[in-house]
């Protein structure tokens, strides 16, 4: 009897583990969200948006694509080259046309492409977390 | 000769530790998690000082690597292995714990390099297979993406090192000497050795790299290879130097080591 009331303290510890552990990984914050962009803001064809990280692509101020910055390789942000007309991961070299399509490896997948919709003076993205 | 100079590199592996311990804890007065890269360039420039304590709390911290890593490299070229199996794996652990830190440290710098590789660090945990999960331990939501790795740098892995270090040497004791010797080389480094400089989140870089002890990850994920393959050869010399203890042919070991430092700096180089 003695022996089964040594281990209580372990059992106690044990209870507390699994939701000690729930709790500390719960995936807080980490929600899509909607996000209202100005479309004033749109000024060149390509339009970088630091936060939450996307690209906007729009045709004479008219927004038509909106691509999620986060390489599908790593999950870098990658930067808009406007010489290359290209998408370059700085990370490890990947890279996208302007259409968000991978053109070089070592990503396999293009970018991910958000939905949105226009209302009046601003444009709402459906902005999407994703699991690599 | 090894054994003679096996202890001067264990003095200087701790005096560098308790400099950069000593030079972080300033640094955390006007570090903010959610404001990482605005608050690490007021430190830089606008804090009178900031800078070299900045520079002090880096140099410290990469010669402590390196010299915990001699020291590592040292004991395997001894002929006799004259500490107990769990003072070892306590070494082992503390060896560990300096990578882990000075890859929190270059996060928490939060400039593009350092917000990517935090990426690329969740990432590659999150690919490896059924320990996905760990990744919750380094994600927070996108307003606190440093607080974790803060969490880390700052109390976790600092105590871990410490419990290591003190299970291996069962002291924690930094002779005078060499707390003045260390110190020397980290302000003659801060005059000397180029200090890598921040890049603002929002310039367009093409390529960024990571710490330069991760450099041998990074080429394998330019060229592909899968995360879970990545993880498990990087877990290779912790594995070898676990069994040299107990190893009886250690030569044997020890060249699989060296065979691997040969090939990571080798791929780390491309």
């Amino acid at each position: 009897m003695e022996k089964v009331l040594s281990y209580l303290p372990l059992a106690a510890l044990g209870t507390l583990f699994i939701p000690t552990l729930r709790f500390v990984i719960f995936p807080f914050g980490k929600r899509d969200k909607k996000v209202a962009i100005q479309r004033n803001r749109l000024i060149s064809k390509v339009t970088k948006i630091d936060n939450p990280p996307m690209f906007v692509i729009a045709e004479n101020e008219t927004p038509v694509k909106v691509l999620n910055s986060h390489c599908t390789h790593m999950d870098c942000v990658v930067n808009f080259d406007a010489n290359a007309k290209r998408f370059v991961c700085p990370c490890h070299g990947s890279q996208y046309n302007i259409d968000g399509i991978n053109i070089r490896g070592p990503t396999k997948k293009p970018l991910h492409s958000e939905s949105f919709k226009i209302e009046k003076d601003k444009i709402v993205v459906d902005y999407r977390f994703y699991d690599l | 000769m090894i054994e003679k100079t096996i202890f001067i590199t264990s003095w200087l592996t701790q005096a560098f530790f308790v400099l950069a311990m000593l030079s972080g804890i300033p640094l955390l007065f006007f570090y903010h998690t959610q404001k990482a890269y605005d608050s690490v360039q007021i430190i830089t420039y606008l804090i009178p000082n900031g800078n070299f304590i900045r520079k002090f709390h880096y140099f410290s911290s990469e010669a402590l690597l390196i010299f915990a890593l001699i020291h590592t490299a040292q004991q395997l070229f001894r002929k006799q292995i004259r500490i107990s199996q769990s003072s070892w794996n306590y070494a082992i652990a503390a060896v560990i714990s300096i990578i882990l830190l000075l890859f929190g440290g270059f996060v928490l710098k939060a400039d593009q390099s350092g917000h990517s590789a935090g990426i690329i660090a969740i990432g590659m945990i999150h690919d490896f297979g059924p320990f996905s999960f760990l990744s919750h331990f380094l994600e927070s939501s996108r307003h606190y993406f440093y607080w974790k790795f803060f969490l880390w740098h700052a109390i976790f892995l600092p105590a871990l090192l410490i419990a290591s270090l003190y299970f291996h040497i069962k002291r924690i004791n930094v002779p005078t000497e060499f707390a003045a010797i260390a110190a020397g080389i980290t302000i003659i480094s801060i005059f000397l050795l180029p200090f890598p400089a921040d890049i603002a989140p929002y310039l367009n870089y093409t390529h960024i790299k990571g710490p330069w002890f991760f450099n041998g990850i990074e080429t394998l994920l330019s060229k592909g290879y899968p995360v879970f393959i990545i993880l498990i050869e990087m877990t290779i010399p912790f594995l070898l130097l676990i069994l040299y203890w107990r190893a009886k042919h250690k030569t044997v070991i020890s060249a699989l080591f060296f065979l691997w430092v040969i090939y990571y700096a080798a791929i780390g180089s491309i």
